[in-house]
């Protein structure tokens, strides 16, 4: 009886412990395997060919859209990233070009050069499932990807540490 | 400027909710003066205001467009009816515990100024009522702020609500299941303050029973909601898929029940002292481990939010504290309220008891169901899933043995057992009844039955059959029929009948035409006769026409799909013609290299009637407020 009474509180206890430990490892656990990045071939929104090759070494890849708002959020930070000296391709998603290059003239450029992705072609092979996302690409391979608004801690956390 | 003004609202009611439980416990340990009770009281009163004007506000805002606050901007549009502005609040994470949390406070509220402030441990409800809420109000305001704002570049058009989320029943769904999750932190809190008092010989349970029912009675029309809307409007095709957060719904739901249930055995037969206050701590913690579930991230599932690791830490920790605290309560207090009166074996209390056991053991079941693929993600690289095979194998034992237990149990009397022989005597007629019925679908139906499916075919016409008879007496003799049970009872025979039935009946077909195919099956056929490409204002559509013939019945059938424009997503418009006894249901897939179409198509025989008998369930539930029970 006396043991019965305390399992009401050991059960809980133990089932509160394995979610801590879950959710402390969260981080851990799901490191970022390096996939080949995709090979592709478009325009730019400047309406130039543009493939692999033409891209450098390393880079940064923003995926971004004039109808995102989160998009328009993280905007400044890429902005400061830039003003660092950091090298932002900018992949334009499913939006039209008129739209977009008004965004970036509006707004600010942060991009090096701005692929676009009209149907989401490349987006799709390459694992996106919306705006905003970044990746990292490092020698043709993507070396971490982010999903959702990137900010100063995520960089510190996600992007610095590959640098 | 308004978006600032509801944010401060939030806060204020979070720092007099603070402030309320601090004097409270002040002047609960000390010398307990009237003035500094009605002080408390008014606080509370005060920062359950704030809060109400600030959800006000933030509707307001919601309506307006304001979309410099960036929740609203990316979750609605300017072209959206009112009707969606509204209920894109709670299409997402932030939004949708603002929601819960106000619904929290209002409940809170309501029962706090309802109940007599003369009462034995009204402060204490108050402080521990501040507390939950000052706790959740935190997590808002700290983790999950719906406040924040897009300046000084405030976007002109939102980004649109999620097109899944445009539908009347999602508009309804949460809000309901909302106000039945939160409404069981009524009877948790009451008993915690019950347990603090000490002095066990007042009787609690009276105080909250109606309550209770109230939140149940939400809890069971919000997850039939749930449902609908997967079926109707996500185009799954079924009405239940043992979906993480489904699960963690149908255990508060299942705690509900048994709770509901073990306080009526103790009303009448002052039974299961303890047992009762177990079940009511546990629904609001199930309730909570389902808010832990669904906000922090730790299982995918359609419903989940965004991970977010701290979000997930906060939660949990404050999770763990109330239920611990609770259950610590609970350990401490049990030995006193030892009970000398026990269950006389064979009354209706005993097998009240025994359900209840079964509802706990199928709680525990879902439990071990949602955990194991975590624990073994934990421990293993890969990952398994628990599907409806494992569910549906360990449900239909347990609701085999439910479904003899309560048609035992109408016959029996409370705190006296009654003779086997005249236990079986009228257990023998629905019992052949059913046997037969169940035989006979058997033999006349070209379906194999498997014995999951016939066990559910007997359990439901067991239930139904023994109501029937006992409401068949009631025409005869002057008995006394309890109305809003025996309502929700054969809501519930008629749900395991329906649930039966579907899976024997249904027939699912994947197809593959061309224009101008048909496809014949049985002495039906399908034709499909065009397809359509269109734009409405805020998507492109690809429109099926198909032609459905069944003994000489036409149904035109137009499937679609659809793409938004805001969003680029793809959604499917299934659609649906109904009969008395079942739903044609077809939804157009993808086009295929030889310009051919696929298509589903599925019979869905009872699937209504799974909504009509929850709908029953629910209004047997209402009834109790109507009927005066004897």
């Amino acid at each position: 009886m006396q043991f019965l009474r305390y399992s009401l509180l050991i059960i809980p206890l133990v089932i509160i412990i394995f979610f801590g430990f879950i959710i402390l490892n969260e981080n851990n656990a799901r490191e970022f395997v390096p996939i080949e990045m995709t090979k592709f071939s478009s325009t730019t929104l400047d309406n130039k060919n543009i493939k692999n090759s033409d891209l450098p070494d390393t880079y940064f890849l923003n995926v971004w859209a004039s109808w995102c708002i989160t998009c328009k959020i993280e905007h400044p930070f890429l902005l400061n990233l830039k003003s660092n000296g950091i090298d932002i391709v900018g992949l334009n998603y499913k939006d039209t070009k008129s739209k977009a290059l008004g965004w970036l003239k509006e707004l600010g450029d942060p991009y090096s050069i701005s692929i676009f992705d009209y149907k989401g072609d490349i987006a799709l092979d390459m694992g996106v499932t919306g705006a905003p996302e970044t990746f990292l690409v490092k020698n043709g391979k993507i070396v971490m990807h982010h999903l959702g608004e990137l900010n100063q801690e995520i960089w510190e956390q996600k992007f610095e540490p590959h640098l | 400027m308004i978006p600032e003004f509801s944010h401060l609202l939030a806060i204020l009611s979070a720092g007099l909710m603070l402030y309320s439980s601090l004097i409270g416990i002040v002047n609960h340990t000390s010398d307990k003066s009237h003035k500094l009770r009605q002080l408390t009281h008014n606080t509370f009163n005060a920062a359950a205001f704030f809060l109400f004007l600030s959800f006000a506000v933030y509707i307001y805002l919601a309506i307006q467009d304001d979309f410099s606050v960036a929740y609203i901007a990316s979750h609605s549009n300017s072209d959206l009816p009112i009707f969606y502005k509204v209920s894109s609040i709670w299409s997402a994470h932030e939004g949708s515990m603002f929601l819960w949390i106000t619904f929290l406070v209002g409940w809170l509220w309501l029962f706090i100024n309802h109940t007599k402030n003369d009462h034995e441990f009204f402060e204490l409800i108050i402080i521990f009522s501040a507390i939950l809420i000052f706790g959740f109000l935190l997590f808002l305001l700290a983790t999950s702020s719906p406040f924040e704002r897009i300046l000084p570049v405030t976007p002109l058009n939102g980004a649109d609500i999620n097109p899944v989320l445009q539908d009347p029943a999602l508009a309804i769904h949460p809000p309901m299941l909302y106000l039945g999750y939160v409404g069981f932190a009524i009877p948790f809190i009451y008993i915690i303050s019950f347990l603090i008092n000490g002095n066990f010989a007042f009787e609690w349970h009276r105080e909250i029973k109606s309550w209770s029912l109230f939140a149940w009675a939400f809890l069971t029309a919000g997850i039939g909601l749930g449902s609908w809307w997967a079926y109707y409007e996500l185009g799954w095709g079924g009405y239940w898929f043992w979906d993480p957060v489904e699960n963690v719904a149908l255990m508060p739901w299942l705690a509900a029940t048994a709770f509901t249930h073990s306080m009526h055995a103790l009303n009448k037969s002052k039974v299961l002292k303890s047992w009762t206050l177990f079940l009511g701590l546990s629904v609001f913690t199930l309730s909570l481990f389902g808010a832990f579930i669904v906000r922090s991230g730790v299982i995918d599932s359609v419903h989940s939010f965004a991970n977010d690791p701290e979000r997930g830490l906060f939660l949990l920790i404050f999770v763990a504290l109330i239920t611990l605290f609770a259950l610590t309560i609970l350990v401490i207090r049990m030995p006193k309220l030892y009970n000398n009166k026990t269950v006389v074996s064979g009354s209706k209390e005993s097998y009240l008891s025994l359900n209840n056991i079964l509802m706990v053991t199928s709680i525990f079941s879902i439990f071990i169901g949602v955990m194991y693929p975590l624990i073994y993600e934990t421990f293993n690289s890969n990952s398994v899933s628990v599907g409806p095979p494992f569910y549906n194998t360990i449900f239909a034992p347990l609701i085999f043995i439910a479904a003899i237990i309560i048609s035992i149990s109408i016959n029996s009397s409370w705190q006296r057992t009654n003779d086997l022989k005249k236990i079986f005597k009228r257990f023998f007629v629905p019992g052949i009844l059913s046997v037969l019925s169940t035989y006979f679908i058997y033999t006349s139906s070209l379906y194999n039955l498997s014995l999951l499916q016939a066990i559910g075919f007997f359990s439901g016409f067991l239930i139904i059959f023994s109501y029937l008879i006992v409401m068949f007496n009631k025409l005869f003799d002057k008995v006394y029929l309890n109305w809003p049970s025996t309502i929700s009872h054969l809501g519930f025979g008629l749900l395991l009948l329906s649930i039966a039935a579907n899976s024997t009946f249904s027939i699912e077909k994947n197809l593959k035409m061309n224009i101008n195919d048909s496809f014949e099956f049985g002495s039906s056929k399908l034709t499909f006769n065009n397809i359509q490409f269109g734009n409405e204002d805020n998507f492109e559509r690809i429109r099926a026409s198909l032609l459905f013939i069944e003994n000489g019945k036409i149904f035109q059938l137009t499937p679609e799909k659809r793409r938004y424009f805001t969003r680029g997503q793809i959604t499917s418009e299934t659609d649906i013609k109904s009969t008395f006894l079942k739903d044609i249901y077809i939804n157009i897939g993808e086009q295929i290299e030889d310009n051919s179409w696929t298509f589903r198509l599925q019979l869905n025989y009872f699937i209504k009637w799974i909504w009509f008998s929850i709908f029953l369930m629910t209004f047997g539930i209402l009834m109790r407020f109507f009927v005066r029970a004897q």
